[in-house]
Protein backbone atom coordinates (compact mmCIF):
# COMPACT_ATOMS: atom_id res chain seq x y z
CA UNK A 1 0.00 0.00 0.00
CA UNK A 2 1.50 3.25 -1.12
CA UNK A 3 1.42 6.17 1.19
CA UNK A 4 0.32 8.53 -1.17
CA UNK A 5 -2.27 7.49 -3.92
CA UNK A 6 -4.40 10.47 -5.60
CA UNK A 7 -6.91 8.72 -8.03
CA UNK A 8 -8.69 10.88 -10.45
CA UNK A 9 -8.40 14.21 -8.71
CA UNK A 10 -10.35 17.12 -9.74
CA UNK A 11 -11.23 21.13 -8.68
CA UNK A 12 -13.19 23.02 -11.13
CA UNK A 13 -14.04 26.71 -10.17
CA UNK A 14 -16.46 27.66 -12.07
CA UNK A 15 -16.13 26.61 -15.75
CA UNK A 16 -12.65 26.16 -14.83
CA UNK A 17 -10.96 23.20 -14.34
CA UNK A 18 -7.62 24.33 -11.53
CA UNK A 19 -6.75 20.40 -11.83
CA UNK A 20 -8.58 17.97 -14.38
CA UNK A 21 -8.36 13.80 -13.49
CA UNK A 22 -4.75 13.60 -11.46
CA UNK A 23 -3.57 10.17 -10.35
CA UNK A 24 -0.44 9.77 -8.87
CA UNK A 25 1.31 7.49 -6.31
CA UNK A 26 4.15 7.58 -4.26
CA UNK A 27 5.81 4.89 -2.38
CA UNK A 28 7.33 4.45 1.07
CA UNK A 29 10.93 5.82 -0.02
CA UNK A 30 10.73 7.50 -2.55
CA UNK A 31 10.62 11.21 -4.31
CA UNK A 32 8.07 12.61 -6.54
CA UNK A 33 8.54 15.44 -8.25
CA UNK A 34 5.28 17.39 -9.19
CA UNK A 35 6.47 19.85 -12.13
CA UNK A 36 4.68 22.66 -14.09
CA UNK A 37 4.91 26.07 -15.10
CA UNK A 38 2.97 28.83 -13.06
CA UNK A 39 -0.80 27.99 -12.31
CA UNK A 40 -0.61 24.23 -13.59
CA UNK A 41 -2.01 22.73 -10.73
CA UNK A 42 0.34 22.17 -8.51
CA UNK A 43 -0.55 23.92 -5.25
CA UNK A 44 -3.67 23.64 -5.87
CA UNK A 45 -3.85 19.51 -6.45
CA UNK A 46 -1.77 19.69 -2.92
CA UNK A 47 -4.19 21.60 -1.11
CA UNK A 48 -6.90 18.83 -2.68
CA UNK A 49 -5.16 16.39 -1.29
CA UNK A 50 -4.74 17.24 2.25
CA UNK A 51 -8.40 19.05 2.06
CA UNK A 52 -7.57 22.69 2.46
CA UNK A 53 -9.57 22.67 -0.62
CA UNK A 54 -12.54 19.92 -1.95
CA UNK A 55 -12.04 18.67 -4.71
CA UNK A 56 -14.72 18.03 -6.81
CA UNK A 57 -14.12 14.98 -8.07
CA UNK A 58 -11.38 12.18 -7.11
CA UNK A 59 -9.85 11.27 -3.80
CA UNK A 60 -6.59 10.94 -1.76
CA UNK A 61 -5.64 8.43 -0.16
CA UNK A 62 -2.83 8.09 2.92
CA UNK A 63 -1.28 4.76 3.61
CA UNK A 64 -4.59 3.34 2.08
CA UNK A 65 -7.07 5.49 4.19
CA UNK A 66 -8.69 9.03 3.10
CA UNK A 67 -6.70 11.56 5.50
CA UNK A 68 -8.25 11.79 8.91
CA UNK A 69 -6.50 14.69 11.31
CA UNK A 70 -4.86 12.04 12.99
CA UNK A 71 -2.67 11.59 9.80
CA UNK A 72 -1.22 14.97 10.29
CA UNK A 73 1.15 13.29 13.33
CA UNK A 74 2.53 11.48 10.44
CA UNK A 75 2.46 14.00 7.66
CA UNK A 76 4.07 17.03 7.18
CA UNK A 77 2.85 20.02 4.57
CA UNK A 78 5.22 22.62 3.56
CA UNK A 79 2.90 25.29 1.48
CA UNK A 80 4.21 27.48 -1.08
CA UNK A 81 3.84 30.60 0.97
CA UNK A 82 4.83 30.93 4.58
CA UNK A 83 1.52 30.13 6.86
CA UNK A 84 3.64 31.02 9.99
CA UNK A 85 2.12 33.26 12.08
CA UNK A 86 4.04 36.28 11.30
CA UNK A 87 3.71 37.96 15.14
CA UNK A 88 5.39 35.06 16.68
CA UNK A 89 8.33 33.63 17.01
CA UNK A 90 10.53 30.68 15.98
CA UNK A 91 10.02 29.69 19.65
CA UNK A 92 6.43 29.94 19.66
CA UNK A 93 5.90 27.87 16.38
CA UNK A 94 8.38 24.87 18.02
CA UNK A 95 6.61 24.63 20.88
CA UNK A 96 3.31 24.55 19.21
CA UNK A 97 4.75 21.34 17.26
CA UNK A 98 5.99 20.24 20.72
CA UNK A 99 2.41 20.42 22.72
CA UNK A 100 0.60 19.09 19.32
CA UNK A 101 2.61 16.15 17.87
CA UNK A 102 3.62 13.48 19.76
CA UNK A 103 6.28 12.20 17.45
CA UNK A 104 7.85 15.66 18.14
CA UNK A 105 11.54 15.69 18.43
CA UNK A 106 13.70 18.72 20.24
CA UNK A 107 17.08 17.86 19.14
CA UNK A 108 16.02 17.28 15.21
CA UNK A 109 14.33 20.85 15.57
CA UNK A 110 17.55 22.24 17.06
CA UNK A 111 19.71 20.11 14.40
CA UNK A 112 17.31 21.84 12.15
CA UNK A 113 17.36 25.00 13.17
CA UNK A 114 21.57 25.32 12.93
CA UNK A 115 21.48 23.64 9.51
CA UNK A 116 19.52 26.64 8.37
CA UNK A 117 21.57 29.24 11.06
CA UNK A 118 17.93 30.76 12.33
CA UNK A 119 17.29 32.72 15.42
CA UNK A 120 14.09 31.14 17.01
CA UNK A 121 14.09 33.69 19.06
CA UNK A 122 12.98 36.37 16.08
CA UNK A 123 9.44 36.79 15.33
CA UNK A 124 8.65 35.85 12.13
CA UNK A 125 7.85 39.20 10.27
CA UNK A 126 11.58 40.09 10.79
CA UNK A 127 12.30 36.98 8.77
CA UNK A 128 13.62 37.08 5.18
CA UNK A 129 11.63 34.79 2.57
CA UNK A 130 13.99 32.26 2.52
CA UNK A 131 14.00 32.17 6.53
CA UNK A 132 10.33 31.86 6.58
CA UNK A 133 10.74 29.03 4.02
CA UNK A 134 13.80 27.64 6.27
CA UNK A 135 11.27 27.93 9.43
CA UNK A 136 8.70 25.98 7.93
CA UNK A 137 10.71 23.63 6.81
CA UNK A 138 12.82 23.28 10.65
CA UNK A 139 8.75 22.47 11.65
CA UNK A 140 8.06 19.88 9.22
CA UNK A 141 11.00 18.08 9.74
CA UNK A 142 11.06 18.18 13.66
CA UNK A 143 8.24 15.59 13.95
CA UNK A 144 9.93 12.98 11.53
CA UNK A 145 6.97 12.47 9.70
CA UNK A 146 6.52 9.22 7.01
CA UNK A 147 4.35 11.67 4.64
CA UNK A 148 6.21 14.82 3.48
CA UNK A 149 4.64 17.24 1.16
CA UNK A 150 6.45 20.35 0.42
CA UNK A 151 5.34 22.61 -2.51
CA UNK A 152 8.43 24.94 -3.50
CA UNK A 153 10.24 23.62 -0.46
CA UNK A 154 13.31 26.04 -1.68
CA UNK A 155 11.69 28.64 -2.83
CA UNK A 156 13.94 31.83 -1.24
CA UNK A 157 16.62 29.81 -0.04
CA UNK A 158 20.25 30.25 -1.05
CA UNK A 159 22.05 27.68 -2.93
CA UNK A 160 23.43 26.27 -0.30
CA UNK A 161 20.71 25.90 1.88
CA UNK A 162 18.55 24.64 -1.00
CA UNK A 163 21.39 21.99 -1.13
CA UNK A 164 20.55 21.41 2.40
CA UNK A 165 17.07 21.07 1.60
CA UNK A 166 17.42 18.28 -0.92
CA UNK A 167 19.82 16.25 1.31
CA UNK A 168 17.57 16.23 4.07
CA UNK A 169 14.73 15.28 1.46
CA UNK A 170 16.90 12.13 0.26
CA UNK A 171 17.76 11.41 3.97
CA UNK A 172 14.37 11.21 5.22
CA UNK A 173 13.78 9.17 1.77
CA UNK A 174 16.06 6.85 2.65
CA UNK A 175 14.30 6.46 5.98
CA UNK A 176 11.36 5.49 4.43
CA UNK A 177 9.64 8.97 4.13
CA UNK A 178 7.43 9.06 0.84
CA UNK A 179 8.45 12.56 -0.14
CA UNK A 180 6.08 14.77 -2.77
CA UNK A 181 7.24 17.89 -3.67
CA UNK A 182 7.07 20.56 -6.24
CA UNK A 183 9.22 23.15 -7.20
CA UNK A 184 10.54 25.36 -10.71
CA UNK A 185 14.14 24.06 -10.12
CA UNK A 186 14.14 21.39 -12.48
CA UNK A 187 17.77 20.02 -11.47
CA UNK A 188 17.27 20.06 -8.22
CA UNK A 189 14.11 17.62 -8.43
CA UNK A 190 16.16 15.76 -11.03
CA UNK A 191 19.14 15.24 -8.61
CA UNK A 192 16.62 14.20 -5.70
CA UNK A 193 13.52 12.54 -7.16
CA UNK A 194 13.36 8.91 -8.96
CA UNK A 195 9.95 9.88 -10.49
CA UNK A 196 8.46 12.98 -11.86
CA UNK A 197 4.72 13.91 -13.06
CA UNK A 198 4.71 17.16 -14.69
CA UNK A 199 1.30 18.98 -15.10
CA UNK A 200 0.36 21.48 -17.59
CA UNK A 201 -3.12 23.53 -17.33
CA UNK A 202 -4.30 21.05 -14.44
CA UNK A 203 -3.65 18.04 -16.32
CA UNK A 204 -0.85 15.46 -16.11
CA UNK A 205 1.31 15.26 -19.68
CA UNK A 206 4.31 12.97 -18.44
CA UNK A 207 4.65 10.96 -15.72
CA UNK A 208 7.47 8.40 -15.11
CA UNK A 209 10.69 6.93 -13.66
CA UNK A 210 13.17 9.79 -14.43
CA UNK A 211 15.76 7.14 -15.75
CA UNK A 212 12.62 5.68 -17.74
CA UNK A 213 11.96 9.17 -19.04
CA UNK A 214 15.53 9.83 -19.96
CA UNK A 215 15.79 6.85 -22.25
CA UNK A 216 12.00 7.34 -23.69
CA UNK A 217 12.34 11.10 -24.72
CA UNK A 218 14.61 11.23 -27.12
CA UNK A 219 15.93 14.38 -29.76
CA UNK A 220 16.03 13.48 -33.57
CA UNK A 221 18.38 16.22 -34.96
CA UNK A 222 18.22 16.84 -38.63
CA UNK A 223 20.26 18.94 -41.13
CA UNK A 224 18.69 19.26 -44.22
CA UNK A 225 20.38 21.02 -47.67
CA UNK A 226 16.70 23.19 -48.18
CA UNK A 227 14.58 23.81 -45.39
CA UNK A 228 12.48 20.82 -44.88
CA UNK A 229 8.82 20.29 -44.47
CA UNK A 230 8.34 20.00 -40.33
CA UNK A 231 4.28 19.25 -41.03
CA UNK A 232 4.67 15.88 -41.48
CA UNK A 233 5.33 15.31 -37.92
CA UNK A 234 3.09 17.62 -36.37
CA UNK A 235 0.13 15.23 -35.64
CA UNK A 236 2.51 12.11 -35.16
CA UNK A 237 1.36 10.38 -31.66
CA UNK A 238 4.85 9.35 -31.25
CA UNK A 239 5.98 13.15 -31.50
CA UNK A 240 5.86 15.43 -28.58
CA UNK A 241 7.03 18.31 -30.71
CA UNK A 242 8.57 19.55 -33.54
CA UNK A 243 11.16 23.06 -34.12
CA UNK A 244 12.39 24.18 -36.90
CA UNK A 245 14.96 26.57 -37.03
CA UNK A 246 16.56 27.33 -40.74
CA UNK A 247 17.42 24.04 -42.02
CA UNK A 248 17.90 22.05 -38.81
CA UNK A 249 14.81 20.00 -37.73
CA UNK A 250 14.44 18.99 -34.37
CA UNK A 251 11.75 16.45 -33.99
CA UNK A 252 11.12 15.70 -30.02
CA UNK A 253 9.93 12.00 -29.46
CA UNK A 254 8.77 10.30 -27.00
CA UNK A 255 8.35 6.41 -27.61
CA UNK A 256 10.15 4.62 -30.70
CA UNK A 257 13.33 6.81 -31.61
CA UNK A 258 13.77 4.28 -33.94
CA UNK A 259 11.30 4.59 -35.99
CA UNK A 260 10.46 8.23 -36.22
CA UNK A 261 14.34 8.02 -37.22
CA UNK A 262 13.83 5.90 -39.96
CA UNK A 263 11.24 8.03 -41.12
CA UNK A 264 13.19 11.37 -40.60
CA UNK A 265 15.59 9.75 -42.89
CA UNK A 266 13.07 9.32 -45.87
CA UNK A 267 13.45 13.47 -46.16
CA UNK A 268 17.35 12.55 -47.19
CA UNK A 269 19.03 14.89 -44.45
CA UNK A 270 22.43 15.96 -44.72
CA UNK A 271 23.22 14.66 -41.23
CA UNK A 272 20.99 13.22 -38.39
CA UNK A 273 21.62 12.56 -34.52
CA UNK A 274 19.92 10.83 -31.87
CA UNK A 275 20.35 13.25 -28.69
CA UNK A 276 19.20 12.28 -25.07
CA UNK A 277 17.40 14.94 -22.97
CA UNK A 278 17.82 16.00 -19.55
CA UNK A 279 15.21 16.48 -17.44
CA UNK A 280 15.07 20.14 -17.78
CA UNK A 281 14.88 19.50 -21.78
CA UNK A 282 12.26 17.25 -21.24
CA UNK A 283 9.99 19.47 -19.38
CA UNK A 284 10.31 21.95 -21.53
CA UNK A 285 9.81 19.66 -24.80
CA UNK A 286 6.41 18.72 -22.61
CA UNK A 287 5.05 22.11 -21.54
CA UNK A 288 6.51 24.35 -23.73
CA UNK A 289 4.02 25.82 -26.66
CA UNK A 290 4.98 25.09 -30.49
CA UNK A 291 6.39 28.90 -31.11
CA UNK A 292 5.17 30.92 -33.93
CA UNK A 293 6.76 30.22 -37.36
CA UNK A 294 8.61 33.66 -37.18
CA UNK A 295 10.14 33.36 -34.30
CA UNK A 296 11.24 29.45 -35.58
CA UNK A 297 12.90 30.42 -38.41
CA UNK A 298 16.39 31.37 -37.63
CA UNK B 1 -3.09 21.62 20.42
CA UNK B 2 -4.76 25.15 20.78
CA UNK B 3 -0.95 26.47 21.72
CA UNK B 4 -1.28 29.63 19.11
CA UNK B 5 -4.86 30.51 19.91
CA UNK B 6 -3.87 30.49 23.85
CA UNK B 7 -0.64 32.83 22.81
CA UNK B 8 -2.99 34.98 21.01
CA UNK B 9 -5.50 35.59 24.02
CA UNK B 10 -2.59 35.98 25.93
CA UNK B 11 -1.26 38.62 24.47
CA UNK B 12 -5.17 39.93 24.13
CA UNK B 13 -5.38 39.72 28.14
CA UNK B 14 -2.02 41.20 28.96
CA UNK B 15 -2.46 44.41 26.70
CA UNK B 16 -6.03 44.40 28.23
CA UNK B 17 -4.44 44.67 31.90
CA UNK B 18 -1.75 46.97 31.29
CA UNK B 19 -4.97 49.39 30.41
CA UNK B 20 -6.75 48.51 33.53
CA UNK B 21 -3.58 49.06 35.73
CA UNK B 22 -2.70 52.35 33.78
CA UNK B 23 -6.73 53.28 34.99
CA UNK B 24 -6.31 52.23 38.05
CA UNK B 25 -3.04 53.75 38.78
CA UNK B 26 -4.73 56.87 37.45
CA UNK B 27 -7.15 57.11 40.10
CA UNK B 28 -4.86 56.28 43.05
CA UNK B 29 -2.92 59.28 41.43
CA UNK B 30 -6.19 61.51 41.28
CA UNK B 31 -7.17 60.21 45.04
CA UNK B 32 -3.63 61.89 46.45
CA UNK B 33 -3.61 65.12 44.71
CA UNK B 34 -3.88 68.14 46.80
CA UNK B 35 -7.57 69.21 46.56
CA UNK B 36 -9.45 65.51 45.93
CA UNK B 37 -11.88 65.24 48.40
CA UNK B 38 -11.37 62.75 51.36
CA UNK B 39 -13.97 60.40 51.83
CA UNK B 40 -15.95 60.00 54.74
CA UNK B 41 -17.05 56.21 55.47
CA UNK B 42 -20.10 57.52 57.68
CA UNK B 43 -21.44 59.53 55.30
CA UNK B 44 -21.26 57.45 51.77
CA UNK B 45 -23.81 55.12 50.79
CA UNK B 46 -22.51 51.78 50.23
CA UNK B 47 -22.98 50.42 46.88
CA UNK B 48 -24.56 47.17 44.61
CA UNK B 49 -22.16 45.22 43.13
CA UNK B 50 -24.24 45.08 40.68
CA UNK B 51 -23.96 48.23 38.77
CA UNK B 52 -19.84 46.94 38.71
CA UNK B 53 -20.81 43.70 36.70
CA UNK B 54 -22.83 45.41 34.45
CA UNK B 55 -20.23 48.31 33.91
CA UNK B 56 -17.13 45.48 33.90
CA UNK B 57 -19.22 43.31 31.40
CA UNK B 58 -19.40 46.59 29.25
CA UNK B 59 -16.03 47.15 29.26
CA UNK B 60 -15.26 43.17 28.12
CA UNK B 61 -17.58 43.43 24.95
CA UNK B 62 -15.07 45.83 23.81
CA UNK B 63 -12.23 43.46 24.38
CA UNK B 64 -15.18 40.76 22.81
CA UNK B 65 -15.44 42.95 19.68
CA UNK B 66 -11.55 42.41 19.17
CA UNK B 67 -11.46 38.69 20.20
CA UNK B 68 -13.73 37.68 17.70
CA UNK B 69 -11.90 38.22 14.80
CA UNK B 70 -9.71 35.01 16.37
CA UNK B 71 -10.66 32.78 14.55
CA UNK B 72 -10.79 34.85 10.97
CA UNK B 73 -7.05 35.54 11.48
CA UNK B 74 -6.67 32.01 11.32
CA UNK B 75 -8.54 32.02 7.76
CA UNK B 76 -5.67 34.96 6.98
CA UNK B 77 -3.13 32.86 5.61
CA UNK B 78 -3.03 30.47 8.24
CA UNK B 79 -5.01 27.47 7.62
CA UNK B 80 -2.34 25.50 6.30
CA UNK B 81 -0.83 25.28 9.56
CA UNK B 82 -4.30 25.55 11.48
CA UNK B 83 -5.96 22.66 9.32
CA UNK B 84 -2.56 20.49 9.40
CA UNK B 85 -2.73 19.83 13.33
CA UNK B 86 -3.68 16.12 14.17
CA UNK B 87 -7.27 17.06 15.30
CA UNK B 88 -10.35 17.95 13.26
CA UNK B 89 -11.02 21.54 12.29
CA UNK B 90 -14.40 21.75 14.60
CA UNK B 91 -12.21 21.02 17.69
CA UNK B 92 -9.73 23.27 16.74
CA UNK B 93 -12.16 26.21 16.45
CA UNK B 94 -14.05 24.85 19.73
CA UNK B 95 -10.65 24.86 21.25
CA UNK B 96 -10.01 28.41 19.98
CA UNK B 97 -13.64 29.66 21.65
CA UNK B 98 -12.72 28.10 24.88
CA UNK B 99 -9.93 29.95 25.21
CA UNK B 100 -11.19 33.30 24.41
CA UNK B 101 -14.16 32.53 26.58
CA UNK B 102 -12.14 32.17 29.60
CA UNK B 103 -9.70 34.81 28.62
CA UNK B 104 -12.89 37.25 28.95
CA UNK B 105 -14.21 35.49 32.08
CA UNK B 106 -10.81 36.57 33.59
CA UNK B 107 -10.79 40.14 32.33
CA UNK B 108 -14.04 40.04 33.32
CA UNK B 109 -13.08 39.41 37.15
CA UNK B 110 -10.21 41.46 37.11
CA UNK B 111 -12.00 44.68 35.74
CA UNK B 112 -14.32 43.84 38.52
CA UNK B 113 -11.96 43.91 41.18
CA UNK B 114 -10.12 46.58 40.38
CA UNK B 115 -12.99 48.86 39.60
CA UNK B 116 -14.56 48.26 43.07
CA UNK B 117 -10.92 48.09 44.92
CA UNK B 118 -10.53 51.35 43.21
CA UNK B 119 -14.10 52.73 44.50
CA UNK B 120 -13.68 51.64 47.92
CA UNK B 121 -10.34 53.25 47.73
CA UNK B 122 -10.61 56.77 46.42
CA UNK B 123 -14.37 57.29 47.10
CA UNK B 124 -14.92 55.32 50.59
CA UNK B 125 -17.60 53.46 49.12
CA UNK B 126 -18.79 49.93 50.77
CA UNK B 127 -19.37 47.31 47.59
CA UNK B 128 -22.42 45.47 48.55
CA UNK B 129 -24.64 42.55 47.27
CA UNK B 130 -28.30 43.86 47.15
CA UNK B 131 -30.99 43.09 45.41
CA UNK B 132 -29.57 40.72 42.83
CA UNK B 133 -28.33 37.52 43.40
CA UNK B 134 -25.07 37.13 43.33
CA UNK B 135 -25.47 34.17 40.24
CA UNK B 136 -26.18 37.41 37.98
CA UNK B 137 -23.11 39.28 38.71
CA UNK B 138 -21.54 36.09 36.41
CA UNK B 139 -24.58 35.61 34.01
CA UNK B 140 -24.09 39.63 32.54
CA UNK B 141 -20.77 37.62 31.20
CA UNK B 142 -23.16 36.55 28.37
CA UNK B 143 -23.48 40.08 27.20
CA UNK B 144 -19.45 40.28 26.25
CA UNK B 145 -19.92 36.35 25.24
CA UNK B 146 -22.91 37.07 22.85
CA UNK B 147 -20.67 39.84 21.39
CA UNK B 148 -18.20 37.77 21.14
CA UNK B 149 -20.13 35.18 19.08
CA UNK B 150 -21.84 38.16 16.71
CA UNK B 151 -18.24 39.03 15.34
CA UNK B 152 -17.04 35.13 15.05
CA UNK B 153 -20.21 34.07 12.95
CA UNK B 154 -19.78 37.55 10.57
CA UNK B 155 -16.00 37.04 10.43
CA UNK B 156 -15.62 33.19 10.02
CA UNK B 157 -14.95 33.02 6.09
CA UNK B 158 -13.45 36.27 5.68
CA UNK B 159 -9.81 37.20 5.51
CA UNK B 160 -8.60 40.81 5.79
CA UNK B 161 -11.86 42.82 5.65
CA UNK B 162 -12.54 41.06 8.85
CA UNK B 163 -12.01 44.52 11.08
CA UNK B 164 -14.86 46.10 8.86
CA UNK B 165 -17.32 42.97 9.91
CA UNK B 166 -15.97 44.07 14.27
CA UNK B 167 -16.21 47.91 13.23
CA UNK B 168 -19.20 47.96 11.98
CA UNK B 169 -21.13 45.89 14.28
CA UNK B 170 -21.59 48.50 17.36
CA UNK B 171 -23.25 51.34 15.01
CA UNK B 172 -25.42 48.60 13.59
CA UNK B 173 -26.90 47.57 16.64
CA UNK B 174 -27.07 51.03 17.69
CA UNK B 175 -28.84 52.37 15.18
CA UNK B 176 -30.93 49.14 15.32
CA UNK B 177 -32.01 50.67 18.23
CA UNK B 178 -32.27 54.11 17.81
CA UNK B 179 -34.58 53.14 14.43
CA UNK B 180 -37.07 51.36 16.74
CA UNK B 181 -37.32 54.26 18.66
CA UNK B 182 -38.25 56.86 16.21
CA UNK B 183 -39.43 55.26 13.12
CA UNK B 184 -43.26 54.85 13.74
CA UNK B 185 -44.05 53.25 10.80
CA UNK B 186 -46.10 49.95 11.55
CA UNK B 187 -44.08 47.36 9.16
CA UNK B 188 -41.43 48.96 9.86
CA UNK B 189 -41.21 48.86 13.45
CA UNK B 190 -42.09 45.06 13.46
CA UNK B 191 -39.09 44.22 11.88
CA UNK B 192 -36.90 46.29 13.78
CA UNK B 193 -38.73 44.41 17.07
CA UNK B 194 -38.49 41.34 16.01
CA UNK B 195 -34.69 41.74 15.00
CA UNK B 196 -34.29 43.93 18.29
CA UNK B 197 -35.10 40.74 20.08
CA UNK B 198 -32.02 39.43 19.47
CA UNK B 199 -30.31 43.16 19.46
CA UNK B 200 -27.68 42.35 22.08
CA UNK B 201 -27.74 46.14 23.18
CA UNK B 202 -31.17 45.84 23.45
CA UNK B 203 -31.65 42.47 25.61
CA UNK B 204 -29.36 43.72 27.64
CA UNK B 205 -29.85 47.29 28.39
CA UNK B 206 -30.82 47.47 31.96
CA UNK B 207 -34.76 48.62 33.08
CA UNK B 208 -34.60 51.04 35.66
CA UNK B 209 -31.24 50.90 36.82
CA UNK B 210 -31.36 47.85 37.50
CA UNK B 211 -29.86 44.41 35.48
CA UNK B 212 -31.83 42.98 33.18
CA UNK B 213 -34.18 40.19 33.55
CA UNK B 214 -32.25 36.80 34.35
CA UNK B 215 -34.32 35.00 31.53
CA UNK B 216 -32.62 37.67 28.98
CA UNK B 217 -28.96 36.54 29.69
CA UNK B 218 -30.06 32.62 29.29
CA UNK B 219 -31.31 33.97 25.89
CA UNK B 220 -27.55 35.39 25.88
CA UNK B 221 -26.18 32.59 26.41
CA UNK B 222 -28.44 30.78 24.22
CA UNK B 223 -27.78 32.70 21.30
CA UNK B 224 -23.81 33.07 21.96
CA UNK B 225 -24.57 28.75 21.41
CA UNK B 226 -26.38 29.42 18.19
CA UNK B 227 -23.51 32.50 16.85
CA UNK B 228 -20.71 29.92 17.42
CA UNK B 229 -22.25 27.20 15.69
CA UNK B 230 -22.95 28.98 12.60
CA UNK B 231 -19.21 30.31 12.32
CA UNK B 232 -18.25 26.87 12.89
CA UNK B 233 -20.49 25.87 9.77
CA UNK B 234 -18.32 28.20 7.87
CA UNK B 235 -15.21 27.73 9.47
CA UNK B 236 -16.10 24.28 8.50
CA UNK B 237 -16.41 25.19 4.43
CA UNK B 238 -13.04 27.21 4.43
CA UNK B 239 -10.64 26.70 1.52
CA UNK B 240 -7.29 27.47 1.90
Amino acid sequence: MNPILIDGLTKRYGTFDAVRDVSLEVSAGSICGLLGPNGSGKSTTFKCMLGLARPTAGRALFEGAPLVPEMFEQLSFVPERSALYDRLTGNNHLEMMRRGYRNYDARRAQAMLEIFSLDPGKRIHRLSKGQRTAMGLVLAFSIRPRIMILDEPASGLDPMHQRAVLDLLIEAAAHGTAVLLSSHQIGQVERAADRVVVLKRGRVILDGNIDDLRSREKVIEAVFALPPDEKRFANDPRVRRVERRGSTLRVYVHADVDDVARDVNTLSPTSMNVLDQNLEEIFFSAVEEPRPATLEAD
Amino acid sequence: MWYIPFVRARRALIVYSYIVAAFALLGVAIRFMPHASAHNDATVPPLDISGFAVAAASIIAGLATVMGLNLASENDGHLEVAWAKPISREWYAMGLFGVDLIVMAVAYVLTLVCAIALCDFWAGHQVIVVRQPLMLDVAVLAFPFYIYAIVVALSASLKRNRGVAAGLLWPALIALLVASKIIRVDSVQAVLHAVNTINPVVVFSSQNGAMAPAGNYALGFALTAVCLGIALVQWRRLEA
